[in-house]
């Protein structure tokens, strides 16, 4: 066999090209020291790459379907790796603990502070919880699911949740609040107090980076449905948010969003994430998620989802911690 | 403080001082990012249950590590990846050799701090284009194929530019270590 170096061997498992054979010249060579440590450095390098990387341009050319981008609004990205214990809540009595020691560590223990992260705190993430969402449009209170009539759900039409035993069902495009203008499309909101991280975002360079999945059931239709997600940021008080959006008043700080269309699966959850650098003057962000049916046809201006789900929504507030430090009075 | 509070702080620490190795180890084994975060998070799931439950453990690097390393091995078998799993034996060598090296680290407290803030200055040394296209498979997980189509280049041409620029890292953290008398 020809001869390789430790360095040409790990590329080959790392791209997944070494043979049975290379595996174990592999195994023999890690038995020195030094390619112990090419070994560990190599992997360490390969996982540590993204913290060590300038944040991703504005948009993303890779996802399927771009949206336009509105003031300070942040990156998009198909950004699948920084949920970095964004714990489940099997784990969340410690995630406090955890993040509370993560940025003490961080900030004091190192000589190279790192990026932060802290997951914020949304109500019922994962649709765990027996709480219907509220079908009462656009929320008024922080903490809470509100929007179109919808329920949550189990396994359902052949669609598993994409975590835990439950899932978010979009099931008609209208609300009790009868708020007309988004009438064809299923919308479900939730608002998240980040007053108390104001310290955190006072530079301007905070990001909150946000995913959600989605599913759908099989669709005979010419034009598939899509799914969207958004994050916007807002200061003042929650009740102005729906102001906001009936007179179109355009007073959100920043937003960012993303769509996808169906890929006409249900085998399949597809993600949808972006990024939002937060504005230091935000005092809360409104998470967003959206059916817009294809085909259906609005029955007395209503449109029916036959099987549109979401799941498992995440948001992670990630922070510069030698801004956060130079940022404290 | 409740001794169970004070348990699982000290746990948290210690993971998170210990994160970017077991990231490394996980990632390195699996060579899927997103299985590796999945198994990290179940790593400090089984380990914060562990210590809530009052369990004393001595070397939780390891501890983890051992945790890690069984829950990759169910991962390739419940993914079926029988190139991987067809010679059983010689995979297992691999991997206690793997764990062995990861091993020694636990007694060098500035192993990873002192290849990261290496790593630091080394990517901001790389040409633009060069951390460009780094940040397209790093930073936005694109594929190798949505790079090539993004800049231009061939797929080949992109495959062999991030080989090279992963090499010239290595090269330079490790100039850097001998250089900083790190590599004891």
């Amino acid at each position: 066999m020809e001869h390789m170096t430790i360095d040409e061997l790990l590329q080959r498992w790392s791209d997944g090209s070494l043979t049975a054979d290379q595996l174990r010249t592999l195994t023999e060579k890690l038995a020195e020291r030094e390619n112990q440590d090419a070994l560990i450095e190599s992997w360490l390098i390969e996982s540590s790459l993204p913290d060590c990387l300038p944040a991703p341009s504005v948009t993303d050319p890779h996802q399927p379907v771009p949206i336009h981008i509105n003031k300070q609004s942040a990156s998009l990205e198909e950004k699948n790796g920084t949920k970095w214990l964004s714990l489940r809540p099997l784990t969340a009595a410690a995630a406090g603990i955890v993040f509370g020691m993560l940025s003490a560590a961080l900030v004091f223990g190192y000589s190279t502070p790192r990026i932060l992260q802290q997951v914020l705190t949304l109500a019922n993430p994962g649709f765990e919880e027996a709480i219907a969402p509220m079908p009462d449009g656009i929320p008024l209170h922080f903490g809470v699911w509100s929007g179109d009539y919808s329920e949550t759900v189990g396994e359902q039409q052949g669609i598993t949740p994409h975590e835990g035993k439950r899932m978010f069902r979009f099931h008609r495009s209208d609300s009790r609040d009868g708020f007309p203008s988004r009438a064809y499309h299923g919308n479900m909101y939730q608002f998240i107090d980040i007053r108390p991280w104001h310290e955190a975002i006072a530079t301007g360079t905070a990001v909150v980076d946000w995913s959600a999945w989605f599913n759908c059931i099989r669709e005979q239709v010419a034009t598939p449905s899509q799914f969207e997600a958004s994050m916007w940021a807002f200061d003042g008080e929650p009740s102005f948010v729906r102001k906001n959006w009936e007179k179109n008043l355009h007073q959100e700080l920043g937003y960012s969003t993303w769509r996808v269309v169906a890929d006409d699966d249900p085998k399949t959850w597809q993600r949808v994430t972006g990024s939002l650098i937060v504005p230091p003057e935000t005092s809360f962000l409104v998470v967003e998620l959206k059916a817009i049916a294809g085909d259906e046809t609005p029955v007395d201006g209503v449109v029916t989802y036959a099987g549109h789900y979401a799941d498992d929504v995440q948001m992670v507030l990630r922070t510069n911690a030698r801004e956060v430090q130079r940022a404290k009075p | 403080m409740s001794v169970e509070s004070h348990a699982i702080q000290k746990a948290a620490a210690e993971f998170i001082r210990d994160r970017h190795l077991l990231g490394a180890f996980v990632n390195g084994l699996l060579r899927d990012v997103h299985a590796a975060e999945d198994i990290l998070q179940e790593v400090w799931t089984l380990l914060s249950l562990e210590v809530n439950r009052g369990t004393e453990i001595l070397n939780q690097a390891a501890w983890c590590r051992g945790v890690a390393r069984n829950l990759i091995r169910r991962h390739w078998e419940k993914r079926q990846q029988t190139a991987l799993l067809a010679d059983g034996g010689a995979l297992e060598n691999f991997l206690g050799r793997v764990e062995q090296s990861f091993a020694r680290t636990d007694s060098q407290e500035h192993f990873a701090t002192a290849r990261l803030a290496a790593l630091d200055k080394c990517v901001a040394s790389l040409p633009e284009r060069s951390r460009q296209l780094l940040s397209l498979k790093y930073t936005q997980r694109a594929t190798l194929e949505q790079i090539a189509s993004e800049t231009g280049q061939s797929f080949e041409a992109v495959k062999k530019a991030l080989i090279r620029i992963r090499a010239s890292l290595l090269e330079c953290v490790r100039h850097k270590i001998s250089q900083e008398g790190w590599n004891t």
